[in-house]
């Protein structure tokens, strides 16, 4: 240091400000000429103090610096050249525009190229938006994609062709349609400057991040440079809230991805990969990747295979829906396989394999074998319900379908309790599914509503319903708590002012342009918020709605439990009367008293006495029985409730979960509805305030 | 006086008596299979025998018994099963849409 302070004594004054100037930029990557004024310095300083090294002087961070500097202008010169080309620009006019930093910004002139290549310069910052919109949801995408192994294998083949493809310039319309080109187009100039790593296939997701945060790099930078007067503070608002509300998903998402990975073994997993529908159709934070099973992937039937196929997205194995449907039995329902209804076999409907002891008969059937559906008998009224989460709203029965189960009927009927049942077929209403993975579990859901006497859901959460089987066939115990109602999303209503604001400002220059441009950028945050609250919303209800009718099936159980345990009682009662008639007959023979020794007893009174033993016997014995069926009675349902209370867990977890997620986003669309007017105001006077400048430099009418 | 034990022992030995087997057959509509097994033996005997005549994994098949899933604990008490009576044996299925 001390070296230092005395070189620069002997420094002049010209060369002494030179450096400082350097080192006051030590902390400024790709600074506009920095390369040239190091070349000057460094001319300046050998010329003075010749004796001395100037790098050595000025230390290798920032040497290396502007080595950089230089390297990325060199790279980026070709660029820049072609971008002034095609925007008619000189290079103070791209200066201006974008500041003089930018200049030599790889980051930021290379993904400009391929804007310019495709817009006009007026242009540039809508495209921009769209391509930072497109990273957003592929950011999202991506993190969901990251949950499941096979999907990290699938980005991995795709950027490995990505790189095998030439990136031939196409024709300029066809770039033009598609975004999501451009990001890959970027990802190829990526690729040239620097070839990808093993590393970097291995994790596709560094390879998004680093292309994302080019783009989000150059968007602000952009933003920044034409803001030019502009307050760029309010510009970051919107970015940086944005933002935060994907940081605000991550956990859930996280938690989710978890929760999948523990429960599905690797290899019942089929490789697939989301369809890019599944963006539009969730616009949720729980973006959830689509996965189709292959057809060879038929898991176990144990229980371990029943949680891989009640692993999201999987299809639903008939052993899940067993297991699912011993937990939640309910007295006077029956539901069976479809197997029983086997038209193949009519003669095995023998009356011998009708004992049906329930009121309602439940059949869960295969259509095609690939679809689980369910057909609801009641056998007082004789109402035949078929429900199909796939099928349009339509009162009749397909034909296929109605012939079956008028066979079954016709079966039922041959026995003397359904002689006299009319039976009515119909089509039941039920929640839709709208993915081609869920059947079973709007199935499951359709059968818990109707044994829980509760009206059919519109909706249901299939990926809340999956987890609560999964705790429900799983979990021993646990334990629930109950909590505060929902709270409404009217909060969002009254705001859409900004709309002819809009108008007000747009259609005048560039200026205004970006003004407009970033009020619809907030325009579609508070969408955003509106739809996350709405959905938000609607999870909370289905966390409800699956609270409350778990409450119920787990009043059952304590019912059935309650009932048990006053059988017990009673059957006890019966027990030792049993067992204290039984002393008393043996008793009864030694009575000296009655038949004093050496007196014959009469033999009427031996075979009554034989009797009443035997009669003693047999109560003890049946007594018994009854005791041990119903101590098993008693252990199966203390299960059931437990697995009930595990499920009813969940769903209050989740329930809770979304809760304060609701009243997050409300808080967050309170803050928007609040900075919202002042932002505007403040803009559309700034506006004015910058167009009153550009007219006075004469820009207006470029 | 010591005669009078006998009866009684005679009827504690009679009652118990339904300890009668049964005759199920085990079909997986290919094959069938007569299982003689007693009221009170849990199926997971009956089960595992017919995988292994079958050359089947336990782990790939369910066994239903009048439409609904038989547990290996369960017994032909249990099920109130009468001689005479089916298990069907079905492969796994799964679904999710047509």
């Amino acid at each position: 240091m001390g070296d230092g302070i005395d070189v620069e004594d002997r420094m002049s004054a010209d060369l002494r400000r030179r450096v400082r100037g350097l080192r006051e930029r030590e902390d400024i990557i790709n600074s506009w000429d920095l390369d040239k004024e190091y070349d000057e310095a460094k001319a300046l300083f050998q010329r003075e103090l010749p004796e001395l090294n100037f790098d050595e002087y000025l230390g290798p961070p920032l040497v290396k610096i502007v080595n950089e500097c230089r390297q990325s202008k060199i790279r980026c010169e070709p660029k820049l050249r072609e971008i002034q080309k095609r925007w008619n620009l000189d290079r103070n006019g791209f200066i201006q525009r974008f500041g003089k930093d930018m200049a030599s910004s790889y980051r930021f002139i290379s993904p400009l190229l391929q804007i310019a290549q495709i817009a006009a310069l007026s242009d540039a910052f809508a495209v921009m938006d769209r391509i930072r919109q497109e990273r957003m949801t592929r950011r999202r995408l991506e993190q969901a994609l990251v949950s499941s192994t096979p999907k990290r294998r699938k980005n991995a083949t795709q950027i490995a062709q990505s790189r095998s493809r030439t990136p031939t310039p196409g024709p300029v319309e066809d770039r033009m349609l598609s975004p999501v080109r451009l990001l890959q187009a970027a990802e190829e100039d990526e690729d040239d400057r620097e070839s990808l790593t093993e590393q970097d296939i291995e994790h596709p997701r560094c390879q998004v991040q680093q292309l994302s945060d080019i783009v989000d790099d150059s968007i602000q930078h952009l933003g920044d440079a034409v803001d030019g007067a502009s307050d760029h503070a309010l510009e970051e608002y919107t970015i940086t809230s944005v933002d935060e509300s994907t940081s605000q998903v991550a956990p859930l998402l996280k938690l989710e991805s978890l929760d999948t990975e523990l429960l599905t073994p690797p290899q019942t997993h089929p490789d697939s990969f989301s369809s890019p529908e599944s963006q539009d159709s969730a616009p949720s934070p729980l973006l959830e990747p689509q996965l189709m099973p292959l057809a060879s992937s038929i898991p176990p039937t144990t229980l371990a295979g029943a949680l891989s196929s009640l692993a999201d997205g999987t299809w639903v194995s008939a052993t899940a829906i067993d297991l699912v449907l011993d937990v939640f039995r309910t007295e006077g329902f029956r539901v069976v396989d479809n197997t029983f209804v086997n038209v193949a076999k009519p003669a095995e409907l023998g009356s011998k394999r009708l004992r049906i002891k329930a009121e309602s008969v439940l059949i869960q059937r295969l259509l095609d074998s690939d679809h689980w559906t369910v057909v609801s008998l009641n056998l007082e009224t004789g109402a035949v319900e078929y429900a199909d989460s796939l099928r349009q709203q339509d009162s009749t029965l397909p034909a296929n379908i109605q012939s079956v189960l008028e066979h079954y009927t016709a079966c039922l009927s041959s026995d003397n309790r359904f002689r006299h049942v009319q039976w009515k077929f119909t089509a039941q209403d039920c929640a839709r599914q709208d993915n081609a993975s869920d059947c079973g579990i709007y199935m499951l859901v359709a059968i818990l509503y109707r044994m829980a006497y509760l009206p059919q859901p519109e909706t249901i959460d299939a990926g809340l319903w999956r987890k609560i089987f999964r705790s429900a066939i799983t979990s021993k115990s646990a334990s629930a708590e109950s909590t505060d109602s929902p709270l409404d999303s009217s909060v969002l209503d009254g705001i859409s002012l900004h709309g002819s604001l809009c108008h007000d400002v747009s259609g005048l220059d560039a200026l205004s342009r970006h003004v407009a441009h970033i009020s619809t950028l907030v325009d579609k945050r508070i969408a955003k918020t509106k739809r996350d609250l709405q959905h938000a919303n609607q999870k909370l209800q289905h966390g409800q709605d699956a609270s409350v009718l778990l409450s119920r099936f787990l009043e059952n159980t304590e019912n059935v439990l309650h009932q048990v345990a006053a059988e017990k009682d009673g059957k006890n009662t019966l027990l030792g009367f049993h067992k204290h008639m039984q002393n008393r007959l043996e008793e009864f023979p030694r009575d000296a008293s009655l038949y004093p020794p050496g007196t014959d007893r009469p033999p009427e009174l031996e075979e009554a006495m034989r009797q009443y033993r035997e009669l003693s016997i047999q109560g003890v014995q049946k007594a018994a029985a009854e005791m041990e069926h119903l101590l098993r009675k008693a252990t199966d349902t203390h299960r059931r409730r437990d697995a009930l209370r595990a499920a009813k867990h969940i769903a209050e977890a989740e329930r809770m979960a979304w809760a304060t997620r609701v009243t997050r986003l409300e808080e967050l669309a309170k803050a928007l509805a609040m900075e919202l007017n002042t932002f505007y105001t403040a803009q559309i006077e700034l506006c004015q305030k910058g167009l009153e400048n550009l007219r006075n430099s004469g820009l207006v009418g470029l | 006086m010591s005669d009078t034990g006998s009866p009684a022992n005679k009827a504690a030995d009679d009652t118990p008596a339904p300890t009668e087997h049964l005759n199920i057959k085990v079909t997986d509509n290919n094959n069938e299979v007569f299982f003689k097994i007693k009221r009170t033996t849990a199926l997971r005997k009956l089960m595992d025998a017919f995988c292994e005549r079958q050359g089947k994994l336990p782990s790939s098949v369910r066994f239903l018994f009048d439409g609904q899933r038989v547990q290996a604990t369960d017994t032909p008490d249990t099920l109130e099963m009468q001689d005479g009576d089916i298990l069907e044996v079905v492969q796994e299925q799964i679904g999710g849409a047509c």
